[in-house]
């Protein structure tokens, strides 16, 4: 199901049996939708599992948010080159 | 159902207690009411259990403040925490690996050792830590910004999610009822009374009412006309790819507004904010903080200048001026109770729930939490706690 993290169709559905039954807590039960791909590996085939699971075409919920950036970013080309440049802190 | 522990079917007529919001201060709440006996309980919450601050928090945890209000406050939850899991038979993943308040500049260093002096003196162990400590402690850590800091042993980080399911769990097992996809509009009241809630489905009544709303308590006092200077803030945090373990200790530093830890995974989580406050309740990010962040978390462990970020997201709370919550008795509404305005409210939650419930149940105010009383706000005193990573608006 999710390559990323390694979550598999059994850990879905017996997240769900147990009472994860929303995109929202099932993401945060299993991990999917939350690896480096950005969901863009499970996102569909977790949609297809909740929908076969609530018995439906479509899920009943829209999937959760996609977090920027859409793809990894190294943190050091996200830093500002002239250090003094953020606003500081409290000193 | 959301999850293990919410209720099927809809909420009764009536309960003892309504409890208005399902975040880890609502469910603290509700499960140390459950086990001092009251049981006929509903908390009431609009969208999914945690998918408010209590899903989005940096999950830091110390007692190790600087004023006696909050060390004492916060020493009973950080008690709580280490006999968690065992207490609610859910594992919170609590790793007691310390934390770490670093000092920077001059002036925090020479403060450092007055502070420490004063936890002594409430009462809560914390160690005073020199350059070559710290470096010791943070090998990674840039020693231009690691120059000094308080280090608290037992202190560290739980798992956000765990600790709102393990809360929610337990208090369903004692016999609350927790409902997801319930909108609470307002909070009735007559002849200065709590009366119930009205909601999407009706009303409910209840002769007492928790508010443990988070972000929007603010807007639900205001339902029952309780006026106290809050305002919405928005937080945001990052999360990194896993990376071989390069820090074992919660760390926080004032001077940079920033706060992080590694998980047991290996990604490097952390928060930074700017002075002032993001007044708003969106969930989006903002480009702005992906670069503070950045910048801040690679100047303090230049080595993660190579790591990606995964992950940007944000989380909203409410704010008092002085930045401590507030706890207990609305002003001028009996039996409407207050779990609000929680900048740290991960950390309180475990004492806070046990000393509200406590209030409620015996009618006496714990010592422990008079001071953080909404009158407070309106007679204009506030709390004096120094070693916070959050600043206050410039007004105060
Ligand atoms: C990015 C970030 C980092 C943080 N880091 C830390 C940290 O490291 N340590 C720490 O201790 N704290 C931290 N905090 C603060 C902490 O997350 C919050 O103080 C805490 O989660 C507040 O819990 P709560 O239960 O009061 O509110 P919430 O978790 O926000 O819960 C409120 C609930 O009420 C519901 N609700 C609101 N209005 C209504 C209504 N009218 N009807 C029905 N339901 C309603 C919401 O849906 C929500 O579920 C951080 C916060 C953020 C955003």
């Amino acid at each position: 199901m999710c390559p990323c993290h390694d979550a598999t169709l059994f850990d879905l559905r017996s997240s769900w049996e147990a009472g994860y039954r929303h995109p929202e807590t099932l993401k945060r039960a299993t991990a999917v939708f939350m690896g480096p791909c950005q969901g863009k590996l499970c996102g569909k085939v977790a949609g297809d599992v909740i929908a076969a699971l609530q018995g439906a075409a479509e899920p009943e919920e829209r999937r959760p948010s996609v977090r920027p950036p859409l793809f990894p970013v190294r943190m050091g080309d996200l830093a500002y080159e002239d250090e003094s440049k953020p606003a500081g802190g409290a000193a | 159902m959301t999850l293990p522990g919410v209720a099927t079917g809809r909420p009764k007529a009536g309960y003892d207690v309504v409890v208005v919001g399902a975040g880890v201060q609502g469910l603290a709440t509700a499960y140390e009411l459950a086990r001092s006996g009251v049981t006929n309980v509903a908390v009431l919450d609009r969208s999914w259990p945690g998918g408010g601050a209590s899903g989005r928090n940096g999950e830091m945890i110390r007692s190790a403040f600087s004023s006696r209000e909050w060390a004492q406050l916060f020493d009973l939850s950080l008690r709580r925490f280490s006999e968690l899991s065992a207490e609610l038979d859910f594992n919170i993943l609590f790793s007691p690996s310390g934390y770490l308040v670093l000092s920077t500049t001059d002036e925090e260093l020479r403060r450092q050792d007055l502070v420490a002096a004063k936890q002594a003196e409430y009462g809560v162990q914390s160690e005073i830590l020199d350059a070559a400590e710290v470096r010791r402690l943070v090998p990674h850590a840039n020693p231009e910004l690691a120059r000094g800091g308080i280090f608290q042993r037992r202190a560290g980080f739980a798992h956000h999610d765990a600790v709102v399911w393990g809360y929610l769990r337990a208090a369903a097992r004692a016999g609350v009822s927790v409902f997801s996809g319930v909108d609470v509009h307002a909070v009735l009241t007559s002849g200065g009374r709590v009366t119930g809630v009205r909601t999407d489905g009706g009303d409910i009544a209840a002769d007492i009412v928790v508010n443990a709303a988070g972000a929007y308590s603010d807007d639900l006092n205001l339902t029952a006309d309780v006026h106290l200077p809050l305002v919405k803030a928005r937080l945001e945090m990052i999360v990194t790819e896993p990376v071989k373990p390069f820090l074992r200790c919660a760390v926080a530093t004032p001077h940079l507004l920033g706060y992080c830890h590694q998980t047991a995974r290996g990604e490097f989580v952390g928060g930074t904010e700017l002075p002032g406050h993001d007044e708003t309740d969106s969930l989006n990010t903002t480009y702005h903080m992906l670069r503070d962040m950045a910048t801040k978390w690679v100047r303090l462990f230049p080595d993660l200048g190579g790591v990606r970020i995964l992950r940007n997201w944000a989380g909203t709370v409410s704010q008092a001026p002085d930045l401590a919550p507030v706890l207990g008795e609305a002003p001028g509404v009996s039996g409407y109770h207050l779990s609000i305005a929680w900048v740290y409210g991960f950390m309180g939650a475990p004492a806070a729930g046990r000393l509200l419930a406590e209030s409620i149940t015996t009618g006496r105010v714990p010592a422990v939490m008079a001071p953080f009383e909404a009158r407070r706000l309106i007679e204009g005193r506030s709390i004096a706690e120094s070693t916070l990573v959050v600043t206050t608006d410039g007004r105060s």
